[in-house]
């Protein structure tokens, strides 16, 4: 994952909630396309690969992982980054048209801060699994997954992570500059070793790791999880996008970079995963490429790890300072990293519970952001037609178009919670277990078409009506907004 | 919110509302650059069901 915020030097807008002025907007084509391949050809990726592999075979990882990871992107594609880029705002900003200035505030707050250290914990314990494993094959050591050893190399990557997190994007754009295009590296490496290993014919005749599984239902649940790893792009790729400059550019890199960087990663996953018989990625390398080769290469992704938390956790960051308003933008930069990593300081010492249930984790997060997603998706598109309001997004006095009720747009977050009542209904994220009717229709999808048209519905005979929303009197399309001549409120 | 940054927030603000200004709101995304990735991915993912299940 690299980014190239600080490529010149900081300005106002791209560093603050302020909406970005033309110079500011540095990213062309390109250059969010490979930002967006950095971000995808990270070691979650494998982790995915690794997940899919359990349910199914060669030939259905492909599948599942082109479609649902298709579907998801389309979504996260359009609803965050088309409004963030076209208006120049910060993800939380362009929320304020769906859930309110307040209500926008607290999903920011809560997503990023939650699923950062989720992430974070995940990805350290896969680093300590990493050079725990270096260590058994070098040392001769037996050191178990849930050993002290990989707690405290899971604590010392969180803290690595924050360190580095402290000294601002800067350190984050050197550290990737390294890493990104090493990963891609160790990924195609691990293909050619795979198919050194096995033939094209073998591997798509291997049996899923967990082969007792109902065919039709494992097909199911592999879709499902791509769907929700895909999802879990939703936090990062607004604030990302908003650095375009055009509608265009801030769209189809998404497709290009998010999209086939991370289903080439996750296949070449699930194709390793397969071959050696294991959904952990840091049981991989050595059995590939040898003691030194694939010693290296296990060193480097346990390295990796820190980079990839350090990616995330900086997203986070500026998601929660500009969330948190004038409190956020006050606490210095290395408190509020403590604070986001204080979660995955405790979860690294319950490593078997937290990285054996990767399944889980990306369905909690699907649980509300595909709800989200939908609303979000929506309320811009379809009920807005891609206007905004760009002053009433800054506007938090009562009566103000996007401050609803209290700052809080109550039928958003009800028409989420019903797409998230849904989802739970097909798909207990707590013991992961699918209905029937999950077998025909996933969670995610009808999760995101519940909350979607409830949302319609509901703005439709409630919202509108109460004169809320300012959906009476969209901005035209030139970015002149009607209320124009309004101050903006205390956002 | 803080006075440094609502002034240049108003400032923005007038800009981007200003005909004369350079800054402005990106035009909207073309709908067929929607349709068409989405047929991309019906075609694609009926061609990856076919060749699993078929």
């Amino acid at each position: 994952m690299s980014f190239h915020i600080s490529r010149s030097a900081p300005e106002p807008g791209s560093t603050s909630d302020l909406p970005l002025l033309k110079k500011e907007r540095i990213w062309s084509f390109g250059d969010f396309s490979a930002a967006n391949i950095g971000l995808a050809i990270a070691t979650w990726a494998f982790l995915q690969g690794g997940a899919v592999a359990y349910y199914v075979g060669a030939k259905e990882a492909v599948a599942s992982i082109v479609i649902g990871y298709g579907i998801s992107i389309i979504f996260v594609a359009l609803a965050p980054c088309v409004p963030s880029a076209r208006y120049g705002v910060e993800q939380f900003v362009s929320l304020r048209s769906s859930f309110g200035t307040s209500g926008s505030r607290v999903i920011m707050l809560v997503l990023s801060a939650l699923l950062a250290a989720a992430w974070a914990a995940v990805l350290a314990i896969m680093c300590g699994h990493a050079f725990a494993n270096v260590c058994n094959a070098l040392l001769g050591t037996d050191l178990a997954t849930d050993s002290l050893f990989v707690k405290l190399m899971g604590l010392s990557a969180v803290i690595v992570s924050w360190i580095i997190l402290t000294q601002g994007p800067r350190s984050i754009e050197t550290v990737n500059k390294f890493v990104s295009p090493g990963l891609v590296v160790v990924t195609l490496i691990m293909l050619v070793l795979v198919f050194t290993q096995i033939g094209w014919t073998e591997l798509m005749e291997l049996k899923p790791l967990a082969a007792d599984f109902d065919k039709h239902m494992a097909f199911m649940i592999a879709i499902e999880l791509n769907v929700a790893g895909g999802l879990a792009w939703w936090p990062n790729v607004g604030n990302l996008a908003r650095l375009t400059r055009s509608s265009r550019a801030a769209y189809w890199p998404n497709m290009i970079g998010l999209f086939l960087a991370s289903v080439l990663a996750a296949v070449v996953g699930a194709f390793a995963a397969l071959a050696l018989g294991s959904e952990d990625p840091t049981l991989w390398m050595i059995p590939l490429g040898g003691f030194v080769l694939g010693g290296l290469a296990l060193l480097f992704v346990g390295f990796a790890n820190i980079t990839s938390i350090v990616a995330q956790g900086y997203a986070a960051l500026v998601a929660v300072r500009g969330g948190a308003g004038s409190v956020g933008r006050r606490l210095p930069w290395p408190v509020l990293g403590a604070l986001l990593f204080v979660p995955a300081v405790v979860l690294v010492f319950f490593p078997d519970v937290t990285y054996n249930n990767y399944g889980r984790f990306v369905s909690w997060g699907a649980t509300a952001l595909a709800p989200l997603c939908a609303v979000q998706f929506v309320d811009f598109f379809i009920l807005r037609r891609q206007r905004l309001d760009l002053r009433a997004m800054y506007d938090n006095r009562p009566g103000s178009p996007y401050h609803f009720s209290g700052g809080f747009n109550v039928v958003a977050f009800v028409s989420a919670a019903a797409g998230a009542l849904t989802y739970g209904l097909l798909l207990n994220p707590v013991d992961y277990i699918p209905a029937e009717a999950f077998r025909w229709l996933t969670a995610s999808l009808p999760a995101m078409i519940v909350s979607g048209v409830l949302y319609w519905v509901l703005t439709k005979i409630i919202t509108i009506p109460l004169g809320q929303g300012g959906f009476g009197a969209q901005a035209p399309a030139t970015g002149e907004p009607e209320s124009a001549g309004r101050g903006p409120g205390r956002l | 919110m803080d006075q440094n940054f609502r002034s240049e927030l108003d400032r923005r603000l007038d800009l981007y509302e200003d005909p004369a200004s350079d800054e402005g709101v990106l035009p909207p995304l073309p709908v067929g650059d929607i349709v068409i990735s989405i047929v991309v991915l019906a075609v694609l993912s009926m061609a990856l069901l076919g060749w699993c299940f078929l």
